[in-house]
C-alpha cells in the first residue's frame, strides 16, 4: 500500500467511496469476466457483474499502481502475430528436442532489459515464459534483469538466444509502452 | 473421422501413462509435482477432446477448476520445498 | 461437403495436435534429465496445446454462448502458467537441483556467489 501521505494522482477512471478506489475499467473487466463465466448477455447478468466486481473491489483493495499502459494497435498486431508465430516455431523445436537422441544442453542467460518500467518487465517475461524453450529462473526487479534457463542453448547460440529476447522486449515496448519507454529501449537501455 | 478420435484417446491415453511414470521414478518431490501438473494438462485436454466429440458444453467448468487447481498445486508444492530446504540450512548452519 | 462438416474437420485436426503435443509433453517429461528441462516440456505444450485444443472445441460448440468459457480457461492458463513454472523454475535451482553437466553457461551463478 502507498503510505497515506503519499496521495496518488488520480485517474479520471477512479470512483472513490471513502479511502476506497473503485477502477472503472478494472469494474469492466470483472463484468466481462463474470458475463462470460455464465455464458449469457443479458442485462441481469451485467447488472449482477457489476455488483459483484463493485464488492470485490471494496473488500479486497488492492494497492495503487501507475501502469503506464498505452496501447498502440500496429504495435500490438506485430507483437501479437510475432508471439503466435514464436509459440508454433518453438513448440515444434521442444518437441523435437524431446524426441532427440541426445539430451540438450542448456544455458542459464542474465538478460539485462533495458526498460524501466513494472509492465512492460512482467509483460515481457510472462511472452518469454510461454514461448517454448525458456524458462524464467529468476527476476530481479531491481536491475530489471531477467535469469533464463534456454533449453538446448550451448555456449555458442547463447547471444543469439539473448538478442531474441531483446527483440521480444522491443516488440513489447512498441505494442503497449509509453513514448519514453520505447525511446528508452531503443536507445539501448543508456539513460 | 471416428480413427481420427481414436488417435486423439491413444495419444492422450499415452500422455498420462508417461506423466504417470515421471510420477513414480521422481526422484524429487518437485519432479513429483511436475508430473502432477502434466497429468493435469492431460486431464483436462481429455475433457476438452470429451466435450468435443459428444458436443456436450457441459464439462467446461471442470476445465477451468482444472486450470486452475494446477496452478494453485504447484506453486503450494513449490513454496513448501522452498521453506523446508531453509529449514535445513539454517539447521546445519549454512546462511541462504 | 457442408460447412459443418468442415468446421468439423478443422476442429479434429486441431484437438488431434493437441492431444500430440500432450503426448510429447509426456516424452519430454519422462526422457529429459534434469529437473529444469522437464520444466520446459511440461508448461510450455501445456498452454500450446490447451489453446489448440480450446480453439478446436469452440468450433465444435460454436453457437453455443458458452464458448466464452474456452477464452477464460485459456487466459487463465496464460496468465498463471508463467507464474507457477518461475517459481518452481526458481526453487529448482535454489535448492541445487541443476544438473551442471548440461549447463553452457550459466551467469546467474555468479550472481548469487557473492551472498
Amino acid at each position: 500500500m502507498t503510505p497515506p501521505s503519499v496521495i496518488p494522482k488520480r485517474s479520471p477512471l477512479d470512483l472513490r467511496i471513502g479511502r476506497r478506489i473503485i477502477n472503472l475499467p478494472t469494474l469492466l473487466t470483472l463484468t466481462v469476466v463474470w458475463m462470460l463465466l455464465f455464458g449469457e448477455l443479458s442485462l441481469t447478468m451485467a447488472l449482477g457483474g457489476v455488483l459483484v466486481g463493485t464488492l470485490i473491489m471494496l473488500v479486497f483493495p488492492l494497492p495503487t499502481v501507475s501502469l503506464g499502459l498505452r496501447l498502440h494497435p500496429v504495435g500490438l498486431a506485430v507483437f501479437l502475430g510475432h508471439f503466435i508465430v514464436d509459440l508454433v516455431v518453438s513448440s515444434a523445436r521442444v518437441v523435437a528436442q524431446s524426441f532427440a537422441r541426445r539430451p540438450p544442453r542448456s544455458s542459464i542467460l542474465a538478460i539485462p532489459l533495458r526498460t524501466r518500467s513494472d509492465l512492460l518487465l512482467t509483460i515481457t517475461a510472462i511472452c518469454v515464459s510461454v514461448i517454448p524453450g525458456s524458462v524464467i529462473v529468476e527476476v530481479r526487479s531491481g536491475t530489471f534483469t531477467l535469469f533464463v534457463h534456454m533449453l538446448g542453448t550451448d555456449v555458442d547460440a547463447a547471444e543469439d538466444a539473448r538478442r531474441k529476447v531483446f527483440a521480444l522486449e522491443e516488440r513489447v515496448a512498441r505494442a503497449f509502452g509509453t513514448r519514453e519507454e520505447i525511446e528508452r529501449v531503443e536507445a539501448g537501455g543508456d539513460t | 473421422m471416428i480413427y481420427l478420435w481414436t488417435v486423439i484417446g491413444v495419444l492422450l491415453g499415452a500422455a498420462s501413462l508417461l506423466g504417470m511414470a515421471r510420477l513414480l521414478l521422481g526422484p524429487t518431490i518437485l519432479d513429483r509435482a511436475l508430473a502432477v501438473d502434466v497429468l493435469l494438462a492431460s486431464a483436462i485436454t481429455g475433457i476438452g477432446a470429451y466435450a468435443a466429440f459428444h458436443r456436450d458444453p457441459t464439462v467446461l467448468p471442470t476445465m477451468l477448476v482444472l486450470a486452475v487447481l494446477g496452478f494453485v498445486s504447484s506453486v503450494s508444492v513449490s513454496r513448501f520445498v522452498a521453506r523446508r530446504q531453509r529449514g535445513i540450512d539454517e539447521s546445519e548452519g549454512v546462511d541462504q | 461437403m457442408t460447412g459443418t462438416e468442415i468446421l468439423d474437420w478443422i476442429s479434429v485436426i486441431l484437438l488431434l495436435l493437441g492431444a500430440a503435443l500432450s503426448f510429447a509433453a509426456g516424452v519430454g517429461l519422462v526422457r529429459f534429465p534434469d529437473l529444469l528441462s522437464r520444466m520446459h516440456t511440461a508448461a510450455k505444450p501445456q498452454v500450446m496445446g490447451l489453446v489448440l485444443i480450446s480453439v478446436g472445441l469452440g468450433l465444435r460448440l460454436f453457437p453455443d454462448p458458452r464458448v466464452g468459457f474456452l477464452f477464460l480457461v485459456v487466459l487463465f492458463q496464460i496468465l498463471t502458467v508463467p507464474v507457477a513454472s518461475h517459481i518452481a523454475a526458481r526453487v529448482a535451482y535454489r535448492t541445487g537441483r541443476v544438473r551442471r553437466d548440461l549447463i553452457g553457461v550459466d551467469e546467474l551463478e555468479e550472481q548469487l556467489e557473492p551472498r
